[in-house]
């Protein structure tokens, strides 16, 4: 029997702890357990042969620890590591009398790489990808029966592992992780959203080791059951660390540990192992204990869900708003905002939806004259590092939409694949390898039809094609298409029969981009707002929507109130509160002129009165005569130390919203301004509020500001400054480690393109440093930032 | 057993987080205008929905040897000015802590979105570490009735930087609570902080 066929069908017995027993038998701490592997094979093969006499089927190789990222300082290469810790397994087993792969299985044991990921680390996806690939094909080289990639902490690492095992190897993939005692990963993950994640990847078995005792496992074992239609693997702790007389040893026996494993058996779980602290009496006395008890069968679920690195968001009664903010179609400001490549304005996009209620944002990024694959990266990316919101991929590129699914953390939705035969062969495929949860359109190539009747068919043949590639009717969300009631008054009724016989008759949830249905008509919110509620009552379980709409809000906000999906009325109350009060607050700031709000940084004020005073007065008498006063004031102050560096930024951000909206009124596409500067914080610095703060205030004094973010290599910078023919560049580096290459920087751009001035700031550094550095000059902070700007281009 | 490391997680309402500091970090002298404060307060509310203090730490036989101190044989260090702050020690507690990624996170949204909130939640982040370092010493001084001597870490005097890496090694911090390292031995979550505590042995209970 293969391990697949054992752990699906009853109880699969896996090695306990082995790190820990290994110093038990000497192993200096500090010291890599994987070179036992070579220099005391025999002590690592009794290790194994005393866990399979105990009883375990699936013996893990001691190679937790063998990955590139890993290992720096070591004289055996990795091929040497890995392939002695399988061939230690294999010769355990062969020694125990048992048969490899029927009745004993090595499994690779791949541990995390000990690093943090981008955006708040430093590896890129792809390279931890790479690292784990390459300990894995030399594992199946080996003989590996298959592959557990274990105590992962962060859920990207645990993709990247899942994706390199499955695009590089054929072997099975179990993947445990390790939970706190508040039952999320290091990096915030919850149960359910690692379930989602790790099960729409097709791993072969999912669970949970390390970190916690089988006590406490026991409650997180119960939700992977529920949730989960895979088998599920739990390996513990010899229960949690207590010190005794100076001490560290685990709290339970190997008597008290089988208990509570018979226990965690009982709710479902097939897989059964150990971890730290965990010896083969250990296992024994589980073997011996559960041996031929019988065990519930994996079964299918049926729940909906999406998640991200922190949480998951699942389909119930109460629908799920999925934010439509993020996409150019009739949104001047966004198109521009792609064009050139200005990702802030994006991102507070994001920020702005999220606080308004959207439980998933969409991103759609498609114009005619960008580069799409690239760019729908690239806004995910960004997106994700300010937003823990599922995201719904929108393109209808599928290179787009894959290098997006690669590289998203959570499970996502991928809008869309319609009933069109090319359109299903492009989108499954990527569905079926990266998981996800599809909006399918019922439309196919003889357009959309006209009645409820079709529209459930296209939707009948999507779930049945879908069903050949593994994917199940839950990861399937129908949208039945809103269409223009102007151009077809029964249009609003197909939509809302469509609704109700899919959510009812074919059992399966459902989305709608709602404000369709207003097209070509005015005061489009009333409408779209009752359609909405309309379509809810109807079923509708989830809408793509602007949150930030007061009337679509207000009609989810009642919705729920009214239908009991808002324990004690909660959202209801805090939304209703809020709206009462912004309206008081309206009535009394009547006098707050421009100039005071900017002062005070006032931000949404200060666009609102901005906004009022576009209507009476010319927009350049506006920034002349209150915008920049204000900021100079404020500037003034900063620099006799009468105002402090967060006023000066509260103040710089209000007349940024000054400036927007009378941008706005203006309605023109400007031209940017010709003095532009790059900006980058230095290789190595991973800090960038302090080169964020200049940035603000530079865009604020009308300068083009090139962002090229942190930790950014010299020639990167060289790139920027010579493609844009910049005379003038910002440099910021926090830490004396980093201040070296600052100097290559500079010394670099000294040689290549001698036009370009370079001003530096940072923690470490002050003038005399940054003379030595060959600096064109020091700025100790954001004002004189700007002030030699000023010079610099003679204004 | 394995590395004989211990946990110790507080709720954030226990970590007391000194406003007089944090202004004193933002470099605002005298009284803060009504704006900052409120910005302040704000900050320091959401940054306790956010904020999850952690600690792993490990007890060491401490071994002076010419020019290094052996830590249980685990670790050996080379700093005169360690030496002299572990003067008087027999032992010493080496510690991890941090405030976790999720105030990355907070304060990586704001630095993109809203700078003025990104830098007051920085200094927010700042002397909420120090805060929970404090807890964590007096934890020391009552766990092992004796006094403390000022916390050392990589970096400090002639404790080079690159010693990070057996600091976070040998109490296991990676694993325990979640503390990586970058390539030029930044610590990651970023409001970390890793130290050395010598025990007095003249006031040392047992």
């Amino acid at each position: 029997m293969n391990v697949i066929e054992r752990i699906n069908n009853g109880i699969l017995y896996i090695d306990g702890g082995l790190g820990s027993s290994l110093i038990k038998m000497g192993l200096e701490s500090g010291m890599m357990p994987e070179k036992w592997n070579i220099t005391n094979a025999d002590k690592v093969i009794g290790l194994h042969k005393a866990y399979l006499e105990a009883g375990a089927q699936v013996i893990t190789t001691n190679t937790f620890g063998a990955n590139e990222l890993k290992i720096d300082e070591c004289e055996y290469s990795l091929e040497e590591l890995v392939a002695s810790g399988v061939e230690n397994a294999k010769k355990a087993i062969e020694l125990s009398g048992k048969v490899k792969g029927e009745d004993a299985y090595v499994a690779l044991s791949v541990g995390p790489t000990g690093k943090l990921l981008k955006p708040l680390g430093e590896i890129e996806f792809e390279d931890a990808v790479t690292a784990f690939a390459k300990t894995m094909i030399l594992g199946e080289k080996a003989g590996a029966d298959l592959i557990i990639i274990e105590t992962m902490s962060d859920t990207y690492e645990a993709k990247a592992a899942l994706l390199a095992a499955k695009e590089n190897t054929s072997l099975p993939v179990f993947v445990t992780v390790a939970f706190d005692e508040k039952e999320s990963l290091m990096t915030g993950a919850d149960v359910l959203s690692v379930v989602a994640m790790l099960e729409g990847m097709k791993a072969d078995a999912i669970g949970i080791n390390c970190g916690l005792g089988p006590h406490q496992m026991k409650k997180i074992a119960e939700k992977f059951v529920k949730y989960s239609s895979l088998p599920i693997v739990v390996s513990p702790n010899a229960g949690m660390p207590k010190n005794v007389d100076g001490k560290t040893v685990y709290d339970i026996d190997e008597n008290e540990f089988a208990l509570a494993m018979k226990e965690i058996l009982e709710l479902g779980v097939h897989g059964l192992g150990g971890c730290c602290g965990t010896t083969p009496e250990y296992i024994k006395a589980t073997v011996n204990l559960t041996k031929g008890m019988a065990v519930k069968p994996v079964e299918k679920k049926d729940y909906t869900v999406v998640s991200s690195y922190t949480h998951a968001v699942l389909f119930d009664k109460k629908p799920v708003i999925v934010g439509e903010r993020i996409n150019p179609t009739g949104k001047p400001k966004l198109k521009q905002a792609l064009r050139d490549n200005e990702l802030d304005y994006i991102l507070s996009e994001a920020v702005l939806q999220q606080q308004n209620g959207a439980h998933v944002l969409d991103i759609n990024v498609g114009l005619p004259e960008i580069d799409e694959v690239k760019m729908l990266k690239d806004v995910l990316c960004a997106v994700q590092a300010v937003s823990d919101l599922p995201i719904q991929l929108d393109s209808s590129d599928a290179s787009a939409l894959e290098q997006a699914m690669r590289v998203c953390n959570g499970k996502p939705m991928i809008n869309s694949v319609n009933g069109k035969r090319s359109s299903m062969d492009s989108v499954f495929p990527l569905v079926k390898k990266y998981g996800g949860v599809v909006v399918a359109l019922t439309l196919d190539e003889n357009g959309i039809p006209a009645t409820a009747d079709e529209r459930v068919k296209i939707a009948e043949k999507i779930i049945a094609e879908a069903k050949k590639y593994g994917i199940d009717k839950k990861d399937i969300v129908v949208d039945a298409l809103a269409m223009s009631v102007s151009s077809d008054k029964n249009s609003a009724q197909v939509t809302i029969d469509s609704v109700r016989k899919l959510t009812h008759d074919l059992g399966v949830n459902t989305i709608l981009g709602v404000s369709n249905i207003s097209f070509g008509l005015p005061n489009r919110e009333m409408l779209n707002s009752s359609f909405l509620t309309l379509c809810f009552e109807n079923g509708l379980s989830s809408a793509i929507m602007n949150p930030m709409s007061k009337m679509m809000k207000q009609a989810y906000m009642s919705f729920c109130a009214l239908k009991g999906y808002d324990d004690n009325f909660e959202s209801y109350i805090a939304f209703a509160s809020g709206e009462e009060q912004s309206v008081s607050n309206s009535k009394t700031d009547e006098d707050m002129t421009l100039t005071f709000a900017i002062e005070k940084g006032f931000t949404a004020k200060a666009y609102d009165i901005a906004k009022e005073l576009t209507k009476s007065e010319n927009p350049l008498t506006i920034v002349n005569e209150m915008i920049i006063p204000a900021l100079n004031k404020v500037g003034e102050g900063f620099e006799k130390n009468t105002v402090f560096l967060p006023q000066l930024l509260m103040s710089a951000e209000a007349a940024k919203g000054a400036f927007s909206a009378v941008k706005e009124a203006m309605n023109d596409e400007k031209e940017k301004s010709e003095n532009k500067i790059v900006l980058a914080t230095v290789e190595g610095d991973i800090h960038d509020i302090g080169k964020n703060i200049v940035k603000v205030l530079l865009e604020n004094y009308g300068f083009d500001v090139i962002d090229l973010g942190k930790d950014v290599k010299p020639q990167e910078i060289l790139e920027a400054v010579s493609k844009y023919n910049i005379t003038l560049c910002g440099l910021s580096a926090l830490m004396t480690t980093t201040v070296t290459a600052m100097e290559e920087t500079i010394k670099l751009l000294n040689e290549k393109a001698p036009q370009c001035k370079v001003f530096v700031g940072g923690a470490v550094l002050n003038k005399e440093y940054a003379d030595m550095i060959n600096a064109s000059h020091y700025c100790k902070d954001a004002m004189e930032a700007v002030r030699y700007a000023q010079e610099q281009f003679g204004e | 057993m394995d590395k004989a490391v211990m946990t110790f997680l507080v709720d954030a309402e226990k970590v007391n987080i000194d406003k007089k500091l944090v202004l004193r970090f933002l470099k605002v002298r005298g009284e803060a205008t009504k704006e900052i404060e409120e910005l302040l307060d704000d900050c320091i509310n959401e940054f306790q929905t956010y904020v999850s203090y952690k600690a792993c730490y490990r007890m060491f036989d401490l071994k002076t040897e010419e020019k290094s101190i052996s830590f249980s044989d685990d670790m050996v260090l080379c700093s005169e000015n360690l030496k002299k702050n572990l003067s008087g020690c027999e032992k010493a507690l080496v510690f991890v802590a941090t405030t976790s990624l999720g105030v990355d996170r907070l304060i990586h949204k704001y630095s993109s979105t809203q700078v003025s909130r990104a830098l007051v939640l920085d200094a927010v982040a700042s002397a909420a570490i120090e805060a929970f370092c404090d807890t964590l010493c007096d934890k020391f001084e009552a766990d092992f009735d004796a006094d403390t001597a000022p916390r050392f870490s990589p970096g400090y005097g002639d404790l080079d930087i690159s010693t990070q890496k057996q600091v976070i090694d040998v109490c296991d911090a990676t694993r325990k609570v979640g503390v990586t390292l970058s390539k030029k031995f930044t610590m990651i979550p970023r409001k970390s902080v890793s130290a050395i505590v010598g025990i007095k042995s003249s006031s040392y209970g047992e």
